[in-house]
């Protein structure tokens, strides 16, 4: 078979790390080829590469035999290549069939001519099964809509390479599924098909081949049917990796959180992000609010914190906490790892010791009569710098900024375990971080919980909520769906709470 | 062998405000040769010469320039640290001015000895008032602070221009009538040592809020937060801080220096009265660019005010080489623009830096 | 009836400025780049076509000198933008300080080389461009009265200016491309949309308008220069935000912020206004309070463009 793109020999080396090295990557007509690689391993920069952002170091890229140079994303546009980005490039405020003709507008004397478009999107929609609303703003379309949409602008530009960056990772495992009949047909039409995840169940039942990146290194391509995902699993990280965490059963003890009807507004907008739900986290449980993304979890959990007002209870320690202040909560038992570790959890360009001390600092260890006492304050982070392992090259004094994510993270998490708290909310404390220190943050959760902490969870990664957590809550729309234990439920199942086509009749 | 600088070394930053200044001084430079080629460089020759142009009393003229420029600068540095925008400045000094006038210059029972101090104390009030306003509605109203700041810039002059023109006017002048001479602000021996120039105590006392603003958000547990704030508001909402108290804060302890400011100014010197104009003070305009020379920081406000009074005192002199005094604010504008570029500056020397670092290293 | 007319009038002459103005920063902003340097390119366009019109006054008159001045008021906008698009595309500067500095380098260039030029802080010129009666058109009732009588030709062009924009932002290719790249500039560069060009000319757009604005505003009040434009720059960004970035409300919103200035400025020739005994200092300030109170109670932050002020930067995911 003939090959479609060949990427030769490419290195990237950017100041102090070498990005990609030495990789080699070729995709077939028609095939359905996966790359596998950790967070971090060189993915991005190589299709970065591919898509002329950035400019090799050296090595080559040749389409449809002809040795090319890309020069920007256009050149990859006029050479039939398209791409569906993990976040989503479409203007929020547009229509659909705005988003999928900007850039290839058809025009009579400079004016919009959107008539032609429509039929034509209505056309490939029917095509390949692709139903979407097409005069819908996209701000309120699911993301799985507006990933449609995204496969809809590659197919109006009639490409046929299509790549799909970590295309799962918002959705549930039945939308996955429909994704999977989608690539297939699209494959089937002769298109060809680059699938990038790290995810290995995928990958193995969606790939014709596999390529595989390490650290920025090639190691290999194979037939997926021939390989196990231990194997694929032992190629991605270079060694064998328990993807099961340790623990023992679960020894609830007194309900630490309650929450009862609780109702919360967003930020902006009118409608309601969490409709009146209520449920309760013991001492000693890691409970995980399972779900899509932007169904309230996050409004949710600043609702726990403080940071968006609500209607409801939420008693901690048999505390009404409701109308408490964001400090009177965080002084008065709840640890929060923030979803965002740049946006909220980190004060990037102060140093790690005084991000130590971000809810703390006017506790009388760091502060006399209004100033800060610095030696205390310097004591105190290195030595949580030591027992969380956080690397950096100049240790308290290293300004956050400057720190990789893994690290920046750790600094977060030791900083949150640190402090007097009986309840660690965790909203997504493994996203984007390699295998290893998602060991390690899991470790750090279960640990948690057998010294008699509650800990509430927030995931979208199924296998993370099937592993980790001892009890699951769905959420989906404001609601919670499902209130079940991971060893009397299936992911199949939980998909089905998650996207709200059933319900568990208790709840 | 030049000690190795490590990433976030201050010593980049001074370059790259260095770099802006320069870069201001060139192009104004080549703005002046565009105007009248034949005295340019003797006009900017004057104009570096600032403080040594006229014997001590030139200098003397620097010293007083200093004080209020370290006001506004320091006002807006203050704000800017803690991602408050406070380009108030300028409304805040004018009432701050008016005050000082007033109080200066009327009986209302004052004792002589103390009255400088009310004077001044009351000028700082009415700069807080002034800039509490657009800190309630930051606050409150989520409003734009800087487009609220500049609104009240314009009211506090045809405010002040109303209580001048009611209560203290001096038709002839088109301007407030002149204070006390028992209304000055202490010479502490400045007039001494610098005869014949405006210098006062006010220096003084503008070295000392710099130092105490350095202090407050360098050491305290307040300033920490107001830094956690300017640096990342997202962040210090996460983490409790009470932003709407913060920025009401922020803009009371900005608005009183920037009133303190504007009420040393007027009782500097008894030449000094209130002008009934529609222009603002000319003072308040180098608030932002000793700012943003200074990083922020107040002790370095304290010396880019040296700089920028230095080149105040020249650009009196320029007007005997044929160029209006106006050359200098020129110039200062041309330097805000390429302190905007400060961040590139930055970058630029630290690469340069760091690669000729790596040469050494190849070259062992 | 006189006196509604001679207000209405007036209001014009206040709003085309306002109009104008906020117009070109419209445009920038939703092409994502924030300018807050208005006053400062409303004070070049007035300054290099008023030394114009003083300089030629002699030679040229009426509406030809006005056509050729309004040419200079734009080139001179575009030029003085040319500062602020370097500074916040190419360099991704921080746009507020960029328009800071022209805001602050206009005026006192202004007045350092109305110095220099004339000797003088004020250029003074002759005023030779009202229209007393539109042929045909004037002696329409009512209608001739507001629209066709007493009036100058930059009114006309601000209605033409404000009808093309609103086509162009909603109807064309170049408007859709521009809007998203004030929303979502990475997903504009993603379809191959040139983001730094769309801002550039974005910026050089707004220069240009402001520019104008800037001789809209001399031309009707005054027959002198002193190298101000009151602040109408910055109530100009006042009026975008209060007409939420969109060209039809900031025509409504540019009448409102009118009617203050027109109480401000012909307060004494309304005898009622007169007989209050307000002192004049009030009238002056009421523009200044009234957009205080506006931007108080206006809640259009849900509608400005998502990604306004934000550098783009080209990202590798």
């Amino acid at each position: 078979m003939e090959n479609i793109i060949e990427m030769r020999n490419i290195t990237k080396v950017f100041p102090g790390i070498i990005a990609n090295d030495d990789i080699t990557l070729e995709l077939r007509k028609g095939e359905i080829h996966a790359l596998l690689g950790e967070n971090g391993a060189g993915k991005s920069t190589l299709m970065s590469v591919l898509f002329g952002l950035y400019q090799p170091t050296s090595g080559k890229i040749i389409v449809k035999g002809k040795e090319v140079k890309m020069s920007s994303p256009n050149t990859a546009n006029d050479l039939g290549i398209g791409m569906v980005h993990q976040h989503f490039k479409l203007v929020g405020v547009f229509s659909a069939l705005e988003n999928i003709i900007l850039g290839v507008e058809t025009v009579q004397n400079g004016f919009l001519k959107m008539n032609e478009a429509r039929e034509k999107i209505i056309g490939l929609s029917e095509k390949y099964g692709l139903m979407v609303d097409i005069d819908e703003k996209i701000d309120n379309m699911t993301v799985g809509m507006q990933q449609r949409v995204e496969i809809l602008k590659m197919l109006y530009r009639d490409n046929d390479v299509l790549i799909f960056d970590e295309p799962t990772a918002v959705l549930t495992p039945q939308e996955i599924e429909e994704l999977i009949k989608i690539i297939r047909r699209l494959a089937e039409e002769g298109k060809s098909i680059l699938f990038i995840s790290h995810k290995l169940n995928e990958i193995k039942e969606v790939s014709d081949r596999c390529s595989v990146l390490r650290k920025g290194k090639y190691i290999g391509t194979v037939d997926t049917d021939s390989v196990t995902v231990e194997e694929l699993s032992e190629m991605m990280v270079g060694r064998s990796i328990s993807l099961h965490v340790e623990k023992t059963a679960a020894k609830p003890k007194d309900v630490v959180l309650s929450v009862k009807n609780l109702t919360v507004m967003p930020q902006t907008g009118k409608k309601e992000k969490v409709k009146n739900v209520s449920f309760d986290v013991r001492a000693g449980e890691i409970v995980c609010i399972a779900g899509i993304d932007n169904n309230g979890q996050q409004e949710l959990v600043f609702a726990l914190t403080g940071m968006l007002p609500s209607k409801g209870d939420i008693t901690l320690n048999g505390e009404v906490m409701t109308d408490k202040s964001i400090r009177y909560r965080n002084t008065h038992g709840i640890s929060h790892i923030p979803e965002d570790r740049h946006k909220h959890g980190l004060v990037l360009d102060f140093n790690i010791s005084q991000n130590m001390i971000l809810q703390t600092y006017f506790e009388k260890d760091f502060i006399k009569n209004g100033f800060l006492k610095f030696s205390d304050i310097t004591k105190f982070s290195d030595k949580a710098i030591e027992d969380f392992d956080v690397r950096s090259a100049k240790g308290s004094t290293n300004i956050v900024r400057n720190m990789s994510g893994g690290n920046q993270q750790k600094v977060i998490l030791a900083r949150e375990i640190i402090r007097d708290h009986n309840l660690l909310i965790a909203v997504q404390p493994t996203r984007g971080l390699d295998v290893g220190a998602i060991e390690f943050v899991h470790k750090q959760l279960v640990k948690e919980r057998d010294e008699g902490k509650a800990v509430l969870l927030v995931s979208l990664e199924l296998d993370e909520v099937m592993e980790v957590s001892d009890r699951i809550l769905v959420m989906h729309d404001g609601e919670i769906m499902a209130n079940v234990r991971p060893e009397n439920v299936t992911v199949q199942k939980l998909g089905l709470y998650m996207s709200g086509a059933e319900r568990e009749e208790a709840v | 062998m030049k000690k190795n600088l490590s990433e976030n070394s201050p010593v980049f930053g001074v370059l790259a405000s260095v770099m802006s200044i320069i870069s201001g001084l060139a192009v104004g430079l080549i703005i002046m040769l565009i105007f009248n080629p034949e005295m340019a460089f003797t006009a900017f020759g004057m104009l570096l010469k600032g403080g040594f142009s006229n014997g001590l009393k030139s200098m003397g003229q620097v010293f007083h320039y200093i004080a209020p420029y370290a006001m506004c600068g320091l006002s807006v540095a203050f704000s800017f640290q803690t991602g408050v925008f406070n380009i108030g400045v300028a409304g805040q000094f004018t009432v701050g001015g008016m005050v000082a006038v007033l109080i200066g210059g009327m009986a209302l029972g004052i004792p002589d000895p103390i009255r400088w101090i009310v004077a001044i104390l009351l000028a700082g009030l009415a700069g807080v008032i002034w800039g509490m306003i657009p800190g309630l509605m930051k606050a409150f109203l989520n409003c734009n602070e800087v487009i609220a700041c500049i609104m009240m810039n314009y009211i506090s002059i045809y405010f002040s221009n109303w209580v001048i023109q009611t209560y203290f006017y001096d038709p002839t002048l088109v301007a407030s009538k002149y204070v006390k001479s028992t209304s000055l602000l202490p010479r502490m021996g400045m007039d001494k040592l610098f005869p014949g120039s405006s210098a006062s105590s006010a220096v003084f006392i503008a070295l000392l809020f710099c130092i105490i603003i350095y202090i407050l958000l360098y050491r305290t547990g307040f300033g920490y937060e107001l830094r956690a704030s300017g640096f990342n508001k997202d962040a210090a909402y996460y983490a409790g801080i009470n932003e709407k108290r913060n920025i009401i804060l922020v803009m009371l302890i900005a608005g009183f220096i920037a009133g303190v400011g504007g009420g040393m100014l007027f009782l500097s010197s008894q030449t000094k009265n209130f002008l009934v104009s529609e222009i603002a003070i000319v003072e308040t305009s180098y608030g932002i660019p000793i700012a943003l020379l200074a990083l922020n920081n107040p002790i370095g406000v304290f010396c880019a005010s040296f700089l920028l009074a230095w080149l105040t005192v020249g650009g009196t002199m320029v007007q005997s080489a044929g160029f209006p005094t106006e050359t200098v604010e020129t110039i200062t504008a041309v330097i805000i623009y390429f302190s905007a570029f400060s961040l590139i500056f930055t970058q630029i020397i630290r690469k340069w830096h760091f690669k000729k670092d790596e040469q050494r290293k190849e070259e062992k | 009836m006189d006196m509604v007319f001679f207000l209405l009038r007036h209001m014009f002459n206040f709003a085309v400025p306002l109009l104008l103005a906020a117009l070109g920063c419209m445009i920038s902003v939703r092409s994502g780049v924030n300018n807050i340097g208005l006053d400062g390119m409303m004070i070049m366009g007035a300054f290099f076509s008023v030394y114009f019109i003083k300089g030629t006054g002699l030679v040229l008159s009426g509406q030809g000198q006005l056509m050729i001045a309004i040419l200079i008021s734009v080139v001179a906008g575009v030029i003085i933008s040319v500062f602020h698009a370097f500074a916040s595309i190419n360099l991704k500067a921080n746009q507020i300080i960029s328009g800071v500095a022209i805001a602050n380098f206009a005026p006192a260039f202004a007045v350092f080389a109305a110095r220099l030029i004339t000797g003088e802080s004020v250029m003074n010129f002759n005023n030779t461009f009202l229209i007393s009666e539109v042929p045909v058109l004037g002696k329409i009732p009512i209608i001739g009265d507001i629209f066709f009588q007493k009036v100058y030709i930059t009114t006309y062009i601000a209605a033409a200016i404000f009808i093309i924009t609103t086509v162009v932002l909603y109807k064309t290719r170049f408007g859709l491309r521009l809007r998203s790249c004030g929303e979502n500039p990475s997903a504009s560069a993603s379809v191959g949309i040139n983001v730094p060009r769309m801002r550039w000319i974005a910026v050089l757009l707004s220069g240009a308008l402001c520019g104008l604005a800037g001789l809209a505003y001399v031309i009707p009040n005054s027959i002198s220069f002193n190298g101000t434009v009151a602040g109408y720059g910055f109530l100009a960004l006042a009026v975008m935000i209060f007409g939420e970035w969109d060209p039809v409300k900031i025509l409504g919103s540019a009448l409102l912020f009118s009617v203050a200035m027109t109480l401000a400025s012909t307060y004494s020739a309304i005898d009622f206004l007169n007989q209050l005994g307000i002192p004049s200092n009030f009238y002056k300030m009421l523009p200044y309070v009234m957009t205080l109170i506006i931007i108080g109670i206006a809640k259009g932050g849900a509608k400005e463009p998502r990604a306004a002020g934000q550098p783009f930067e080209v990202d590798a995911r």
